[in-house]
């Protein structure tokens, strides 16, 4: 039991950090802008796969889906699902300290509510 | 980093439900591409030949071709949005299968359910409604 509950938080953690590194990724390589020709895309395409972190993240998420197979192969469903919806509270920590993304009270109670919701929708 | 606000726009928000889409078909195609199973016990002989047998999978190469691209539109998700906007807006796609089994199915939503389904739409509008990560651009501050 305690050992299913730390493999699905282990499991969301490296989730998480995956999704910080893709976040770095592209940050770092400011690929935010329009995307209108063919050229635009492939540049994109070929920056993002360049870029170390996005091996780094790949790699994590991964191991992450590993973890949940696991999971679900050994444990009780009803447990793991709700469980995982703590994915998003790690997401929202990740991009507060390793982001540093402004987290204001209304994005806050929202990832809340969410959490609560996927909860709820998972044990009902 | 100029006139790129970092805004949930609609278009960006169907992109996100794309993305959702898309995750949910290459594991589908994975699924269904899986021509052996035997994995376990694991040793390096049954991973490699779980390997061997199932690379001639034509479902598991379009679950892969999926897979990536549907890791490049996160990513162009990603760049115009901050982390923490766009993880809880993906969210959708728990919503969006006990809604379509009720209009489409027309199962039956337990009212727990329903609650939960609102709690996350509701979760969904606060997220889209908070100030973004200042990019030099907009979000006025009140104070």
């Amino acid at each position: 039991m305690i050992w299913l509950i730390l493999l699905v938080v282990l499991c969301e953690l490296f989730a998480a950090v995956s999704q910080v590194f893709y976040k770095k990724v592209v940050d770092q390589n400011g690929l935010h802008h329009s995307l209108v020709h063919i050229k635009d895309y492939v540049r994109f395409a070929v920056g993002t796969l360049k870029h170390p972190l996005a091996w780094a993240g790949l790699g994590t998420m991964a191991l992450s889906t590993v973890l949940w197979l696991m999971a679900l192969s050994v444990g009780d469903l009803s447990l793991i699902f709700p469980l995982g919806s703590i994915q998003y509270i790690l997401v929202l920590v990740g991009s507060r300290f390793f982001l540093s993304e402004k987290i204001d009270s209304m994005r806050l109670l929202g990832t809340i509510l969410i959490t609560i919701g996927i909860v709820v929708i998972s044990v009902s | 980093m100029t006139d790129n606000k970092k805004k949930l726009t609609l278009s960006l928000f169907l992109l996100i439900m794309l993305t959702d889409f898309g995750e949910s078909l290459s594991s589908f195609l994975f699924k269904k591409g899986v021509i052996s199973t035997e994995i376990f016990p694991l040793s390096i002989e049954h991973i490699f030949h779980f390997a061997i047998v199932n690379i001639g999978s034509l479902l598991i190469w379009l679950g892969v071709l999926t897979y990536l691209f549907n890791f490049f539109l996160w990513m162009r998700v990603l760049s115009r949005l901050d982390l923490s906007v766009a993880v809880p807006v993906g969210s959708t796609s728990y919503i969006m299968v006990p809604l379509a089994a009720f209009l489409f199915l027309h199962e039956t939503v337990t009212p727990l359910r329903w609650i939960g389904i609102f709690t996350i739409i509701l979760g969904i509008y606060f997220v889209s409604r908070s100030k973004t990560t200042d990019d030099g651009t907009k979000v006025p501050e009140a104070s």
